[in-house]
């Protein structure tokens, strides 16, 4: 790679590093053609892919006709060898929807069931008793339900980071902390300008900024559709009261409601709530939306009601003007396709979308596959990239093995988030607060990193401010005194 | 400024993984070196057999030893800075107890699988003590609404940060009333950060700057303010760049899961009034019977089961 | 964790008997495992590389036999460490050989209990993987004396 020079030409130019764009990605890296992605934070998987339900859902709910319920069922196709060549963690749960009287019952037999069937999902329809003998922990009031025993559920960092690996192993490069601020539509090449100077020339360039794709879109002067966010809260608990399924409610006309979700992990995922909010950046947890969680799930799984939480967090899906993916080319340029308003199904699909957008790319550039393509990746830890050493994260027993095995890994961590989600350190109990110097220490060991410019998430997420001059406390090693 | 030098038992004294003797049964296991633990091998450990102390961490002293010496720990302090550990105790640093197999059929002997930078290992012990401690309490688990901004953390970070030659941040609000956390306030002010001090109402008598219970945390990427509610319920928003969350320890059981050690409703050790566990020849002391950030009780329970423990000395 | 199961073989008991004695044709059956070595009558250890969904782990383990009353019903237990990872798990093993019209039936009951990192894999993949190997060990018995059937002399 040119690193001296701000000039970079491309054939493919992929926008956003969420769970889309890395698989978009993926199935590009089977041309011969030279392609990159950018992503505006230090890592990928930081935008709507990181905080949803990890659902691998089968779209037995989707409106039938639509591309989004198109590629959802492509996607059932798709899934069990993206989940065996790339050792992504996943397990079939299966789902429950439950409905709580004869009311929500009816909503089930009259819509929910006719729209699975037109999506090709069979449903099976359950008793109040064959629910109590397969989940003994959902809500005794229930009257009846029906099982998807499709549904599952992922670990959409493990996903998101697996997609980019194998597309990366493929020839594709990766460049994070790239926050695109201009677009310049010519008629043979698109260039794309980030804020850090640099120039991509491409052409074709696939808009996959998630929440950000309409402003991206307006920078290319193109103001053919608009997102608007909306506000999902969760919690997580790790007391599983016997959670197994996916436990649904009979959804209203405005939202799926708020599901019980076993986590692939162990723990158990509580929420969402839906909020429309006006600030893309909105990621609080609040007081009332923990409240919401709490009398959605308790209603079917009332354990749940009241389990202690170990972590809550917030994220935002793209809600689009047009009600369906909006996978088609730009209004000013047909070099840029814009792949939007994915909104929740977007891991769920996301096989499918990569294999859909890297057909239509392909085929607009007329490209050909390459000689060479390695088809998986290998089996994590692995002896060869593994070796021994002392715990370092002792809330979760991760070793220092573990973590060195990460900052070596082919798409390292460049932020302790990263960190966190590629080795599961600092997800215990103290939430990092006993071994994040350590983990410190490791990145300037192994990235030569200094720990000043060490950030938790975002840019400008620094932990720590300039030396003191003058030092307290006990020196951490033996030998070395207080200055 | 240090006025004393801390006894050092470092990573040098370790003996490699072949002097583990894996066969080998110790009349003793201490898991942990932290200040209860420090107590049992003060009030006279070694004459209970052969004995293993191991600690997660590269020194003994527990979390507490990044705060010590403070006002209000002298006790703690002196404990530390002449501790000597006893002839034929043998000492594990940066080894980790992740699983504990308690005596059966096939193992007479308790079985606690150990994690030491060569690998895992089987440490054998006719009897147990757990003085392993706790882990600060983390503002998530209390699901404290806001942001998740840089620059929110607990005690033991910020004094580690500060050990290690770096800053935290320039403005703290430590929230929490303990002796432990007011004296990690009067630590980080030494060391140059702008700090407030703020908790609920607690009627302790030590005095902080602010009364109020956090409502909210703010900012992103990094923290910019925490807002409090007084208990006339006025809403005070404290501006600061970090947030040091006091409010607790939690006991570290964790790796006891499975292991038949009954633990309470609040995840401690349940023990009886001789810090027997549900489990014959298995003891527990310290903050993971009793999680307090002050450990007003360690020095104490190390004594007591010394003296409780068959073959210990009064 | 508790797992109960049982697979129906087309032998007499006293052979069937015979495999769990025998450390090299047990590792013949019990899926992962890579190789296996007596130590003593009632001392075993073992190299395992055990498929779970995503990565395989490695571990090396020690067995024991507690009770064995010739030929119908054994007690074991083993300990394994996985090489990569900080943790252990402990399987307490009880099989009955019960004859059967035919040949016997081998039920078994195994109390897994998984510690360390292990532990925090989840309890869901950790049983999900656990019934897929003892699946997989009902039918690598199956196989074993359908092919001793059909191969008379190979062993």
């Amino acid at each position: 790679m040119e690193m001296t020079s701000r000039d970079f030409d491309v054939d493919i130019l992929v926008i956003g590093g969420g769970v889309v764009g890395c698989a978009i990605l993926r199935e590009l890296a089977r041309y011969d053609a030279s392609i990159a992605l950018l992503e505006q934070y230090p890592d990928v998987c930081e935008g709507t892919s990181k905080a949803n339900s990890a659902i691998v859902h089968t779209g037995f709910d989707a409106r039938p006709g639509t591309l989004e319920a198109r590629l959802l069922a492509e996607a059932r196709q798709l899934w069990p060898e993206v989940i065996a060549r790339l050792h992504i963690p996943y397990l079939q749960t299966g789902a429950l929807m439950v409905a709580l009287n004869e009311q929500e019952q009816a909503t089930i037999a009259r819509e929910i069931v006719p729209t699975a069937t037109a999506n090709g999902v069979t449903l099976q329809p359950l008793s109040r008793a064959e629910i109590l003998e397969a989940a003994p922990y959902v809500n005794e009031q229930i009257v009846g339900g029906v099982l998807v025993e499709g549904e599952g559920v992922i670990d959409p960092f493990w996903t998101t980071r697996a997609y980019c690996e194998h597309a990366l192993l493929n020839g594709a490069r990766l460049f994070l902390d790239e926050r695109v601020n201009a677009v310049e539509v010519e008629p043979e090449r698109l260039r794309v300008h980030t804020a850090s100077g640099k120039t991509f020339s491409a052409a074709l360039v696939v808009n996959a900024a998630g929440l950000w794709a309409d402003e991206l879109a307006r920078l290319a002067g193109d103001h053919s559709f608009s997102l608007t966010p909306r506000k999902g809260e969760f919690l997580i608990t790790e007391e599983d009261h016997g959670v197994a399924q996916i436990i649904l409610p009979v959804p209203s006309q405005v939202s799926k409601g708020i599901l019980v979700t076993p986590i692939v992990f162990g723990g158990v995922l509580l929420g969402p709530t839906a909020e429309d909010v006006s600030d893309k950046r909105d990621l609080a947890t609040t007081t009332a939306g923990q409240q919401r969680i709490r009398q959605g799930v308790g209603r079917l799984v009332p354990a749940m009601a009241t389990a202690s939480t170990v972590r809550q967090f917030a994220g935002l899906r793209a809600v689009s003007s047009t009600g369906d993916y909006i996978i088609r080319p730009s209004t000013v340029s047909k070099r840029l396709l814009h792949v939007a308003g994915i909104r929740s199904t977007g891991l769920s699909a996301s096989p499918a979308i990569g294999r859909y957008v890297g057909t239509l790319v392909g085929e607009t550039l007329g490209l050909r596959l390459r000689t060479s393509y390695r088809e998986g990746l290998p089996e994590p830890l692995s002896e060869a990239a593994h070796e021994d050493g002392e715990v370092i994260c002792l809330c979760r027993s991760i070793t220092r093995g573990e973590v060195l095995a990460a900052l070596r890994s082919p798409l390292p961590p460049q932020t302790l988030d990263g960190l966190k989600r590629r080795t599961g350190a600092m997800l215990g109990e103290c939430q990092g607060n006993l071994c994040l110097p350590r983990l410190i220490e490791l990145f300037q060991q192994e990235q030569g990193r200094d720990p000043l410019s060490l950030e938790k998430h975002a840019p400008g997420s620094r932990l720590l401010v300039e030396r003191p001059t003058r030092l307290g406390g006990v020196p951490a090693r033996s030998g070395e005194r207080p200055k | 400024m240090r006025k004393e030098q801390m006894s050092v038992h470092t990573l040098e004294d370790m003996p490699l993984m072949e002097d583990l003797h894996e066969g080998e049964v110790y009349d003793l296991a201490i898991v942990g070196a932290g200040l209860s633990a420090l107590s049992l091998l003060h009030s006279g450990a070694a004459a209970l057999g052969r004995t293993v102390v191991l600690d997660y961490q590269e020194q003994v002293g527990g979390l507490l030893r990044y705060l010590l010496p403070a006002d209000g720990f002298e006790a703690e302090w002196e404990l530390l800075r002449d501790f000597q550990l006893p002839a034929g105790v043998r000492l594990l640093l940066q080894t980790t107890a992740v699983g504990l197999l308690p005596a059966s059929a096939a193992e007479p002997t308790h079985t606690l699988v150990v994690r030491r930078r060569q690998g895992t290992a089987q440490l054998r012990a006719r009897q147990v003590v757990i003085a392993c401690g706790g882990v600060e309490c983390p503002r998530e688990h209390d699901a404290i609404p806001g942001t998740r901004p840089a620059g929110v953390m607990t005690p033991v970070l910020a004094l580690q940060l500060l050990a290690r030659g770096y800053l935290p941040g320039r403005r703290a609000l430590v929230y929490g009333d303990s002796r432990y956390a007011l004296a990690t306030a009067r630590r980080l002010e030494e060391a140059g950060l702008e700090v407030i001090t703020a908790a609920p109402t607690s009627g302790n008598g030590r005095s902080v700057r602010l009364c109020g219970t956090i409502q909210e945390i703010c900012g992103f990427p990094r923290l910019s303010a925490v807002r409090l509610r007084s208990h006339d319920q006025q809403s005070v928003e404290v501006e600061a760049d970090t947030l040091i969350y006091a409010t607790g320890l939690l006991a570290g059981t964790h790796w006891l899961k499975g292991s038949g050690v009954s633990l309470t409703a609040t995840g401690t050790i349940a023990v009886d009034a001789h810090y027997r566990t549900t489990i014959p020849g298995i003891y527990a002391i310290g903050a993971v019977i009793r999680p307090q950030l002050d450990h007003e009780s360690s020095l104490r329970m190390g004594k007591e089961v010394a003296a409780l423990l068959p073959g210990g000395v009064l | 964790m508790k797992l109960n199961g049982a697979v129906s073989v087309s032998a007499p008991r006293e052979e069937v008997w015979q495999i769990f004695m025998d450390p090299a044709q047990l590792c013949r059956v019990v899926p992962g495992c890579e190789q296996a070595q007596r130590l003593d009558d009632t001392h075993y250890e073992a190299q395992l590389a055990v498929k779970i969904q995503f990565m395989t782990i490695r571990a090396r383990a020690h067995g024991a036999l507690l009770e064995a009353h010739e030929p119908d019903h054994l007690v074991a237990e083993m300990v394994g460490e996985p090489l990569a990872m900080a943790g252990a798990f402990r399987a307490h093993l009880v099989v009955d050989l019960v004859p059967i019209a035919g040949g016997t039936e081998v039920r078994y009951t195994i109390e897994l209990s998984m510690l360390g990192r292990l532990a925090s894999l989840g309890e869901a993949i950790i049983r999900a993987t656990a019934n897929r190997l003892a699946s997989q060990f009902a039918a690598n018995v199956a196989q074993l004396f359908s092919a001793q059937a059909q191969e008379p002399g190979q062993r």
